[in-house]
């Protein structure tokens, strides 16, 4: 080496040094987001670029140290990140080596467990000129290793997909790719396609883009364009210019990986009630198909009375669920069989927040929308409800007799909130009523509320009971049909101090404070009336308390149907974007490919043909292209 | 030692000696403002997170769960990562004593000291520079901290091993905070913020029988 060619490695040097430090990752100036790179370069482009030639990158066959078998999973997969990082536009190439040899640029590592850590799928190595690990954001790389751990992909990353993505990504490492699933301050994972900017365009670098779809990300294995443009920025050449950075930033799909509620149930119920479907076609509560609403039970209304809402029956109080937060009961059986929403009942769940579930107990504090819960639900009072406190009584629960009827009654008669907070107690009462009378399964839902004064845990947002995530009351099939009471989920609304509160409003009968659901068929009803009292199985009214109310309830609530409809596909609109171009034309054929593991939107098989194959592809760029005025 | 062991005089031989001079020199400008602080390398990492999506996923993949404040750094070893071959090289591991304060799942006591093995930590470079080595996504375990663990056996059975997106830290007021790049994955949404006593019911709702 000449004195004069080290002079040349010096001055390189300094330079790398001095755009490191002022943290210049590109000198492309460009609207939209930027290509997120690590101030480091390899030597061979140690002046930050313009290197005026390819920088070939020399790469040794694969290596393995593994006691599994794990030479046989990842040839096909590795070797096939390299040839997709080879067949870019870029400046960079990975010159694959017929033999092993440690002295070449690039080696990849296949091993057990990274560090004795099966968690690690792969981790990337630059080391500089003293062969020390160096900072990514701070060195001059001389040669890069790349570890990939066999153990971590398995289960949903056991794919040659995700085998090849790994590679793909620990590749884009090693020249200078930073990841583009974290903000700045690389602190927070973003979801595929957003960063803390906004969209941004999907990139091999982003876990979320590269994840498996079975587990949320979008399953995209691949180098993009964004990856390619950085590339180019990164090693820039100007004989290839900033070859992928011309696209506006690919908009996240509509199905985007949402996070899982705040609290999933997931504890499977100690005893299983075995649903009995008695009915395949459920009419939703806004159905014109509805069965005319039988009307239910309140038979001695008094309007304008004192009376409370909520009933002292004997049995009520006969078992206690004792002083607890977020507990359930044992599946507690009902008097009647229940017929909710086409499935066959004999039992609930009662929760200690408001609610009874069937299926399963609901350990679930902060009220979300009933239709979220993932579990038939009915709620008088879905909240954070604590009752450690001595002085919040505690849950009770039992069969009843309401008005000559078999019913299962729970009383929250007096709950405080989280956290043991006694200060503010609500009294509420559930009441499920047998129907059979009126046809098998039939029955009715009564909220009784007698004080609402606190609406949130301080769990849940609140503070001192108010604010934050309220509660919410109503029912829910845990698929896709709910019904909320009207001011659910809305700060205040629910109190006693709005005059349009739980207790000074009612539903389905005279008495404030009582909410009434009518379930036929298996359909709850939702009331839009004031109801004239129904004859009871224990006595019948008189005409004059039927017809002659002292005052008009006020029974205005207006259902809330958080029923969310099944949006409809569009034919060829693989990537959910709402329009067919030519990002659904790279989807179908990576799929084709076996670089993706499946779809955003099943809209990929254009002909009808039962699968998505390179034809639809076809069609779909005839298309795009005016070819064809219409697809499917 | 974090050099390969073989490549040394090959690459001495390739880019002489004068450029290795040169980068000293630079390394030590860009550490000059750092004091006696050691320089922090972040190695790039793919995790394979997707157990942390909910707290179901995360048990079964991490069957030990206690709440455990680390007594010490006990060791840190280089751990050669490609064993007898010519390329092996070595990244530093780390070996923590964390003293059990309380057991959720799996097979640890009480008052019991158990290893909680991370990668990365403390090592020096080549030229005797202190170099704290970490995995992008992670922080070293801190010493007097309180953790509640999510860990798994080691697959070489040294230590117990957790992961970053497997580990929140307890709080002086008894709150759950997870490492806040892996705060929006499922299972540490359902956890951070919440009293650990709380946490730990959630918990152990979850276990599986």
């Amino acid at each position: 080496m000449t004195t004069r060619r080290l002079w040349w490695i010096t001055a390189a040097l300094a330079a790398v040094a001095a755009i490191a430090a002022i943290g210049v990752a590109s000198a492309h100036d460009k609207a939209g987001p930027h290509k997120k790179l690590f101030g480091s370069r390899w030597y061979q482009q140690a002046s930050g670029g313009d290197y005026d030639a390819y920088m070939t990158l020399s790469t040794s066959q694969l290596w393995y140290d593994c006691s599994s078998d794990c030479e046989s999973r990842w040839p096909n997969a590795a070797n096939a990140a390299i040839d997709d990082w080879n067949g870019q536009d870029t400046t960079v190439n990975f010159d694959i080596q017929p033999d092993h040899d440690i002295y070449y640029d690039v080696n990849i590592f296949i091993v057990d467990a990274i560090l004795g850590d099966s968690g690690l799928l792969g981790i990337a190595l630059p080391y500089d000129i003293n062969e020390d690990f160096c900072d990514l954001d701070d060195c001059t790389i001389y040669y890069g290793e790349v570890y990939l751990g066999d153990l971590g992909h398995t289960g949903p990353y056991g794919t040659k997909a995700q085998r090849t993505g790994t590679t793909a990504h620990e590749a884009g490492h090693i020249i200078s790719l930073r990841h583009e699933s974290v903000n700045g301050d690389e602190s927070v994972q973003y979801p595929c396609g957003q960063d803390n900017t906004g969209p941004i365009p999907h990139s091999i670098m982003s876990y979320n883009c590269a994840d498996p779809v079975a587990v949320g990300g979008l399953g995209e294995n691949y180098v993009q364009e964004w990856d390619v443009c950085g590339v180019n920025h990164a090693y820039h050449d100007p004989t290839i210019g900033y070859a992928g950075c011309g696209g506006e930033p690919v908009p996240t799909p509509t199905f985007t990986p949402t996070k899982p509620p705040t609290f999933t149930p997931t504890k499977p119920p100690t005893a299983t009630p075995t649903p009995t479907k008695v009915a395949t076609d459920i009419p939703t509560p806004t159905s014109p198909d509805l069965p005319t609403p039988t009307k239910p039970a309140d038979p001695t209304p008094t309007p304008g009375s004192d009376e409370k809402a909520i009933k002292g029956l004997e049995g009520c109080t006969k078992n206690t669920l004792p002083g607890n937060d977020d507990d359930s009961t044992e599946l507690v059986s009902l008097p009647f069989s229940a017929n909710f929403f086409g499935s066959e009942y004999g039992g609930v769940y009662v929760n200690n927040n408001g609610n009874v579930t069937f299926d399963a107990e609901l350990e679930q504090f902060t009220p979300s929308e009933l239709g979220s819960v993932g579990l038939p639900i009915i709620a008088p009072f879905f909240a954070d409800v604590d009752t450690r406190e001595e002085a919040s009584v505690d849950l009770t629960y039992g069969n009843a007799t309401f008005d000559g009827r078999p019913a299962l009654c729970v009383n929250w008669d007096g709950v405080g909130y989280y956290n043991r907070k006694i200060d503010k107690l609500n009294e509420f009462q559930l009441l499920l009523v047998d129907r059979s009378d009126v046809a098998p399964g039939d029955f009715d839902i009564v909220f009784n509320y007698d004080q609402v004064e606190w609406e949130t845990g301080d769990q849940s947002g609140g503070t001192d009971g108010l604010g934050g995530d309220s509660a919410r009351a109503g029912y829910a099939n845990g698929v896709d049909v709910a019904f909320e009471i009207e001011g659910s989920g809305v700060n205040g609304a629910l109190l006693d101090s709005n005059a349009a509160g739980l207790t000074h409003q009612s539903l389905g009968s005279s008495t404030e404070g009582r909410y009434v659901f009518a379930v036929r068929g298996g359909v709850p009803a939702v009331p839009t009336s004031t109801p004239t009292p129904e004859p009871t199985a224990a006595n019948t009214p008189t005409p004059a308390k039927t017809s002659t109310p002292t005052n008009t309830p006020t029974a205005t609530r207006t259902p809330t149907n958080t029923r969310t409809p099944t949006p409809e596909l569009l034919t060829g609109d693989v990537s959910c974007d709402g329009v067919v171009n030519a990002i659904d034309v790279a989807y179908i054929l990576q799929l084709n490919a076996g670089l993706l593991g499946g779809l955003p939107c099943a809209a990929g098989d254009v002909n009808g043909d039962g699968v998505v194959s390179t034809l639809d592809a076809a069609l779909v760029l005839q298309y795009i292209a005016g070819f064809l005025s219409t697809l499917g | 030692m974090l050099a390969g062991i073989l490549r040394g005089e090959a690459t001495m031989w390739r880019f002489g000696f004068v450029p290795v001079l040169i980068a000293l020199a630079l390394g030590g400008l860009a550490c000059g403002d750092k004091g006696t602080e050691p320089q922090v390398v972040t190695i790039p990492a793919r995790w394979a997170s997707a157990s942390a999506s909910d707290l179901t996923s995360l048990l079964q993949s991490h069957p030990v769960v206690f709440v455990g404040t680390v007594a010490r750094l006990r060791e840190t070893i280089d751990v050669p990562v490609l064993k007898g071959t010519a390329g092996e090289v070595q990244i530093p591991t780390s070996l923590f004593s964390v003293l059990v304060e309380r057991p959720l799942t799996g097979d640890s006591r009480i008052g019991e000291y158990v290893s909680i093995r991370q990668a990365g930590g403390p090592t020096k470079a080549a030229d005797g520079t202190s170099l704290i080595v970490t995995l992008e996504g992670d922080e070293i375990l801190e010493e007097g901290q309180t953790y509640l663990f999510f860990a798994s056996p080691s697959p070489d059975g040294v230590g117990l091993v957790t992961s970053p997106f497997a580990r929140l830290r307890v709080d002086t007021s008894n709150r759950l905070s997870p490492l806040r790049e892996w705060s929006s994955a499922g299972a540490l949404e359902q956890l951070a913020d919440l009293p650990a006593d709380r946490a730990e019911k959630v918990i152990l709702r979850h276990v599986t029988p």
